[in-house]
């Protein structure tokens, strides 16, 4: 049943009564027409379903109904000429002008971005579509629909926020008008807001009744509809800005913030130092601001667990779902830096072949990773990469290839030769240097790789010891890429390796290839991924208990093999981030062979460090909830000082860790004072970067262990062999003469290796001074040196570097090209068949 | 231009009003609320509820049209429209001429295309 409230009867009376004089004398009866829209009112009212019936309800259907009168509306107010011009000036420029921000993202390369999402686009096209519904409105003889005031002040809301935006590029634009007769776009904020206006002024004039119904309701819900799809990016800027803050309870409060809330894009924007979004006109973020580009770095690992240049970089300009049709150059910052930074575009690895040559006997390898980066883009660009090294292994050949011949690198001291690639950098020649980023990880840096499909191609020469996973199982750890600026595509890197001894993998990409006499060989196509979680070539039997080698400074060098089985106590470290979710159950497997042998366990999780004993660890692993990018340093340094306490040793699961949360000092202090203190054992759960291990470049207590099975079997055969069940291998390397089989001059090599790590580990100026010379002498890329190759001779000698000689000194390590086998192998038959013929004719 | 165009469009829709509410009877007796909303959606008839009421009340001063009430459990009784037969026969006379001036209209339209 309706009910009316007096004062609704009171309206419709006087309503009534109101329209009674124009009804005299026109010929109807107004007692009837009244009861008419009386009777039409109360049916208005039972269709809207209304239960009580008030004073603004009847003055809504009245005004619907529109003026009582006996003949059709007079002919509408005239419009001004002026007011089409507004509304199809400004309407037609916000269109043109959203579209060019569109296609070319124009002023979010060079001020700010206004339309960072496909939501504000629409948002902004609202204006002019506003604009022109409503002037259609106006002139239309009809009255307008109800909800009209309402999108009219929708549209109108939109243009004055986008106006308020632009009000300090207006001046900009004004002038360029003046000055170069361009500059439009900036003011369309402008003439589309005034283009809504006279829309809505023609609108009133024609149908008064509707003016203001629903207006201002229309400008609030735009403004509603801005705060709702500015929320994420301006809430993100808040939990960035406390996740950066000193205080340890506002950062932790940011950082939780940000991986329930956090916009995703956003954070990867701001590592990529992509502009993001307008001006906070809303006051969303209460006077937080944007990080800088490093602290951003930290925080998108800390909410992620995951490096954030293992995504590409966001658009140059725009977001996700608006096209960016620039192919404008984005400056890279880190060029010529000591970081690999974000990803750049259109730079890519073109090609990659990896030969190697093993001698099983003296349980060593070289392996000559060629590699070709090619850059797309129309601007010279520098490659960045960090590699994993076979464990043990280091650098100790660099060529580029310059003007199509292979020119060598000059080995010297590392800020020498970083000083040296960084003044070629500036002047845009051909560089590479190659220095250490932590034990068995170097940085390759390639400047520049031409422009337009340009490529630049360069040879890591990597000498390497086979790693003992038992005294019986030796393994070369191929190496791999744990972090590069560049792309990959679908790129396989070609693997050939060479053995006189037997050699097999168990990687499915490789596989035997007949060689010739009685050589082995292993050879397949291998993506990164395969390559980065741990491909392995197993020598099929233990090495000779000893061999020696020629030293290319005098005599020789010897090394012996025995093996051994202590009990060691371990420490077990575990990196709780949320990248090593699905490795914690086979930690945990591993971890309860055996929970005597473990001293303790420690979990860098949830942001702090969670300790428990060997006993009860199997279970609380299993339990641990990883969560984000943790912070791995503060658990490493309690595990050393446990394992230390316990004389055992540590060791290290984590997943990738791209970059260092907080100080390394405690680590690197203690293994200064206590040289023989616990040996720390890297397992990397899965490939990738590690900048802790890199930020503890000069430790060789630092022990990056092979994988070469399952997570939970390399590390059950480490702590198996830690807790004396099976073997282990010693491997002793000393210069002098000794028995056994000769090996290469690659011995030589390590044994220099074996130097330089001894020396820097004693820490005093003048061990650190011989590690040097040593390192430069043998060619081999140290925490204290690096190599580098320049274009010229000159430059060489400008940069205060030898030029490089391959004469001199070690011989360059080789392995012979299919091509150079080819012809040496032309040449003996060429030279055979000669020798017989000549025989043949002196018969 | 655009003055021009509105006040003949007001002459013409003035001038069809009536037929329009006659023609909108023609077949059938109709409801009076019904009948207000069927017109108010003829495209450029220009028309609102608040002008149709006084039309058909004099329509039926002038005996074109008449009404009946009915009783209604829902709401206000409600009011019905119907054709007599003088409304009925003048509908027909100005739909006959109506005919015409748009037969001579097309005609026009054809000769000066």
């Amino acid at each position: 049943m309706m009910e009316w409230t007096p004062a609704a009867k009171d309206e419709l009376n006087r309503h009534l009564e109101n329209i009674r004089p124009g009804l005299e004398g026109s010929g109807a009866d107004p007692a009837e027409v009244l009861d008419d829209i009386r009777r039409h009112v109360e049916e208005e009212a039972l269709r809207e379903r209304l239960s009580v019936v008030t004073e603004v309800d009847v003055r809504r259907i009245t005004s619907r109904m529109g003026p009582v009168s006996t003949g059709v509306e007079p002919p509408p107010t005239p419009l001004p000429t002026h007011w089409k011009s507004f509304v199809y000036f400004g309407s037609i420029l916000a269109v043109v002008t959203v579209v060019i921000e569109i296609m070319t993202r124009m002023c979010a390369g060079s001020f700010m971005d206004p339309l960072p999402t496909p939501w504000h686009a629409a948002l902004a096209l609202s204006v002019p579509l506003g604009a022109m519904v409503t002037w259609r409105l106006a002139l239309r003889t009809a009255p307008p629909p109800s909800w009209s005031a309402l999108g009219t002040g929708f549209s109108w809301g939109i243009a004055l926020y986008y106006s308020i935006v632009f009000l300090p590029l207006m001046p900009l634009g004004a002038v360029a008008i003046v000055g170069f007769g361009m500059g439009l776009l900036p003011l369309a904020p402008f003439f589309s807001l005034l283009a809504v206006i006279f829309a809505y002024k023609a609108l009133a004039l024609r149908f008064p009744a509707k003016r203001l119904a629903g207006l201002t309701a229309g400008i609030a819900l735009s403004w509603g509809a801005l705060f709702v799809i500015e929320l994420p990016d301006k809430a993100t800027v808040v939990g960035m800005d406390w996740a950066a803050s000193p205080e340890a309870g506002k950062a932790q409060k940011g950082l939780s913030f940000l991986r329930r809330f956090g916009s995703a894009e956003h954070m990867l924007r701001a590592c990529y130092m992509r502009r993001s979004g307008m001006p906070d006109l809303l006051l969303l973020t209460f006077g937080s601001g944007p990080v800088p580009t490093d602290k951003a770095r930290n925080i998108y690992f800390k909410v992620f667990g995951v490096p954030f240049n293992s995504l590409p970089a966001p658009d140059l300009r725009g977001r996700s779902g608006m096209r960016d049709l620039a192919t404008g150059f984005v400056f890279d910052p880190e060029q010529g830096g000591e970081v690999v930074g974000g990803r750049v575009k259109d730079l890519a690895l073109a090609s990659s072949r990896l030969d190697g040559s093993v001698d099983g006997l003296a349980a060593l390898g070289y392996f000559a990773w060629t590699m070709t980066l090619q850059n797309a883009s129309s601007n010279q660009q520098e490659a960045r990469a960090v590699l994993a090294l076979p464990p043990g292994g280091a650098v100790s050949r660099v060529t580029l290839w310059v003007n199509g011949e292979e020119r060598e690198a000059a080995f010297s001291q590392r800020g020498k030769a970083q000083q040296a690639y960084q003044q070629v950098v500036q002047r845009r020649r051909d560089p590479v240097l190659v220095t250490t980023r932590g034990p068995d990880r170097v940085m390759v840096q390639l400047f520049p790789v031409p422009p337009n499909g340009g490529t630049m191609k360069v040879r890591l020469g990597i000498t390497a010891p086979a790693a003992a996973l038992t005294a019986d199982e030796w393994v070369f750890q191929l190496p791999s890429i744990c972090e590069r600026n560049f792309g990959l595509g679908d790129l396989k890197h070609s693997i050939w390796i060479e053995s006189k001894q037997g050699i097999r993998s168990l990687a499915a990409g490789l596989a035997a290839e007949p060689a010739a006499g009685k050589a082995h060989a292993l050879r397949g196509e291998v993506r990164e991924s395969d390559l980065a979680a741990g491909l392995v070539v197993s020598l099929e039997s233990p090495p000779a208990k000893a061999v020696t080698g020629p030293d290319a400074f005098g005599g020789s060098v010897h090394q012996t093999v025995d093996s051994t089985a202590a009990r060691t106590p371990v420490v077990l470290v575990v990196d709780g981030s949320k990248s090593m979710e699905s490795h914690v159950p086979a930690i945990a497997r591993a971890a309860s062979g055996d929970p005597a042998a473990l001293a303790a366990v420690l979990a860098a999780a949830g942001d702090d460090v969670a300790q428990w004993s060997g006993a009860e660890a199997a279970g609380r692993l299993a339990g641990l909830k990883t969560v984000g990018g943790q912070d791995n340093v503060p658990a490493l340094i309690r595990g050393w000082d446990a394992a230390a306490a316990a004389g055992g040793a540590v060791v290290w699961v984590h997943g990738p860790l791209p970059v260092v949360l907080s100080p390394v000092e405690g680590l690197t202090q203690r293994w200064e004072r206590r040289p023989d203190g616990p040996v720390v054992y890297e397992v990397p759960a899965i490939g990738g970067a590690n900048a802790v291990a890199g930020a503890l470049d000069a430790s060789n207590r630092l022990v990056r262990v092979p994988r070469k099975g399952t997570l939970e079997q390399d590390l059950a055969g480490l702590l198996d062999r830690l807790s004396g069940a099976r073997p282990s291998a010693v491997v002793k390397r000393s210069r002098g003469g000794g028995s056994g089989p000769r090996t290469s001059e690659h011995l030589a090599r390590l044994w220099a290796l074996d130097e330089v790590r001894r020396l820097l580990a004693s820490g005093s100026a003048k061990d650190r001074s011989a590690a040097q010379d040593l390192a430069v002498r043998y060619r081999l890329v140290t925490p204290l040196t690096g190599a580098v190759v320049l274009e010229t001779d000159e430059q060489y000698k400008q940069a205060g570097l030898e030029v490089p000689d391959p004469s001199k000194g070690p011989s360059v390590p080789i392995i012979p090209e299919p091509g150079t086998s080819v012809l040496i192998g032309l040449s003996l038959l060429v030279f055979l068949w000669w020798t017989r013929r000549r025989r043949s004719c002196a018969a | 231009m655009d003055d021009l165009f509105d006040n003949w469009t007001t002459q013409v829709r003035k001038g069809l009003l009536e037929l329009s509410i006659l023609n909108a009877l023609l077949a059938e007796e109709r409801y009076a609320y019904d009948l207000v909303k069927t017109l108010l959606s003829v495209s450029g008839l220009g028309v609102t509820e608040g002008t149709i009421y006084p039309l058909l009340s004099r329509l039926r001063v002038q005996g074109f049209v008449k009404t009946r009430l009915e009783e209604s459990s829902q709401g206000p009784a409600r009011k019905y429209y119907s054709l007599t037969p003088e409304g009925r026969k003048v509908a027909g006379m100005m739909n006959g001429y109506f005919d015409l001036l748009h037969k001579g209209m097309a005609e026009l339209r054809r000769k000066g295309g």
